[in-house]
């Protein structure tokens, strides 16, 4: 039996995708851990693996080999709706490309990971509204995504993934979109949500932005480089 | 970032791990809650029904008998206090002005005919008024105060 001494254990992890007549092998044999509420970037060039890999972490790309525990539990040996209320109770995601449901308000955007978490309605909207006021956004609650600056619309999505209070932050590229400077806004954001407790692991291949986290996981053609 | 990572601690995010495996629950289940109704629903049916049921059961062997002295004299309290001790016999209520004695009598073990025989054995001519279902002469007793408070 596996000893877990780690927030997150990565264990002789593959994944292979089928094109056409070719396997190609996207992420071989990994190996590596991951600490409570440390600060991790995977960084590796375009099509190296690193998001891939992200979304294994995630619980949401069942991998061909190798395992992963996630605060001790086997992530891909958990029934389907079990990996959703993981997904639930410990992943908050950021997306590069932000992600936001275009026709719903800032709030409605932010209280949606609270849907199925059965808290009251009340409850839900008070918890929205501190995420909101935390990111500097309650003047904006009603607006719409696309009435919003790129800066504004990616700390729309990082309150999102925080509102349900997630130990694990995984933010894919989170400031690819970004000017330079929104980009270290946004890195500071994401650095004091760090220091809150969080864990959080970022994908990027700015090497500018490597500078915020206190590891770099590198990534070279799927393998840990 | 606070430099310093933290040790593992499985304790830390218990909670959240019970509530992926199951082991605690994510608030009252559509089956739960679905059973709870339906026994608020059973019980209230049951608060409503059961008394009436009961009660049924309890005097639906029961008759009222009324009777009348002669001239309307006044019921003796000794005869009320001897049928009262008779086998089967539940009530026996003098009305208001003490002419009328009503019995209310389980009919499956005592009949009329032998509150007769106690009447004669004190000299007593008695005459059946009425012989009516128990429940049945409460309802209409019941319609006849409503009516009167109208």
């Amino acid at each position: 039996m596996t000893k877990i001494n780690h927030l997150i254990q990565v264990e002789d992890l593959g994944k292979d995708y089928q094109s056409g007549d070719t396997t190609v092998n996207a992420i071989q044999n990994m190996d590596f851990s991951i600490d409570d509420e440390e600060f991790v970037t995977i960084m590796g060039q375009s099509g190296s693996g690193k998001s891939t890999l992200l979304s294994i972490l995630g619980g949401l790309n069942h991998p061909s080999s190798g395992k992963i525990f996630v605060d001790s539990l086997d992530l891909y040996s958990l029934s389907t709706e079990q990996r959703a209320d993981f997904r639930s109770e410990y992943i908050g995601f950021i997306f590069h490309s932000f992600q936001l449901i275009s026709y719903l308000t800032v709030l409605e955007n932010v209280k949606l990971p609270m849907a199925v978490t059965g808290q009251k309605k009340k409850k839900k909207n008070s918890m929205a509204l501190d995420v909101i006021d935390r990111m500097g956004l309650t003047s904006k609650k009603d607006r719409l995504p696309d009435q919003l600056s790129g800066g504004e619309q990616e700390r729309v999505a990082i309150a999102r993934a925080i509102v349900n209070k997630p130990p694990i932050i995984l933010a894919d590229e989170p400031t690819g979109n970004l000017d330079t400077h929104t980009a270290k806004d946004i890195m500071g954001l994401l650095k004091s949500l760090n220091q809150d407790g969080h864990t959080i692991i970022m994908v990027t291949h700015n090497p500018e932005m490597e500078a915020f986290s206190g590891r770099t996981i590198n990534v070279k053609d799927g393998n840990l480089a | 970032m606070k430099g310093v990572t933290m040790a593992y601690d499985p304790e830390k995010y218990r909670d959240k791990r019970e509530k992926v495996l199951g082991i605690q629950s994510r608030g009252i289940s559509f089956g739960i809650l679905s059973s709870l109704i339906a026994l608020v629903i059973l019980f209230g049916i049951s608060f409503i029904t059961v008394p009436g049921a009961v009660s049924y059961i309890k005097t639906k062997h029961l008759d009222d008998a009324i009777y009348k002295l002669e001239n309307d004299a006044a019921w003796p309290a000794n005869v009320v206090e001897q049928v009262n001790i008779m086998e089967g016999v539940k009530t026996v209520i003098k009305d208001k002005h003490d002419t009328r004695l009503v019995i209310t009598f389980d009919r499956r073990i005592v009949q009329p005919s032998m509150f007769t025989v106690v009447f004669k054995k004190y000299d007593l001519t008695a005459t059946l008024l009425n012989q009516v279902n128990h429940r049945q002469r409460q309802t209409t007793l019941k319609q006849e105060k409503e009516l009167e408070a109208s």
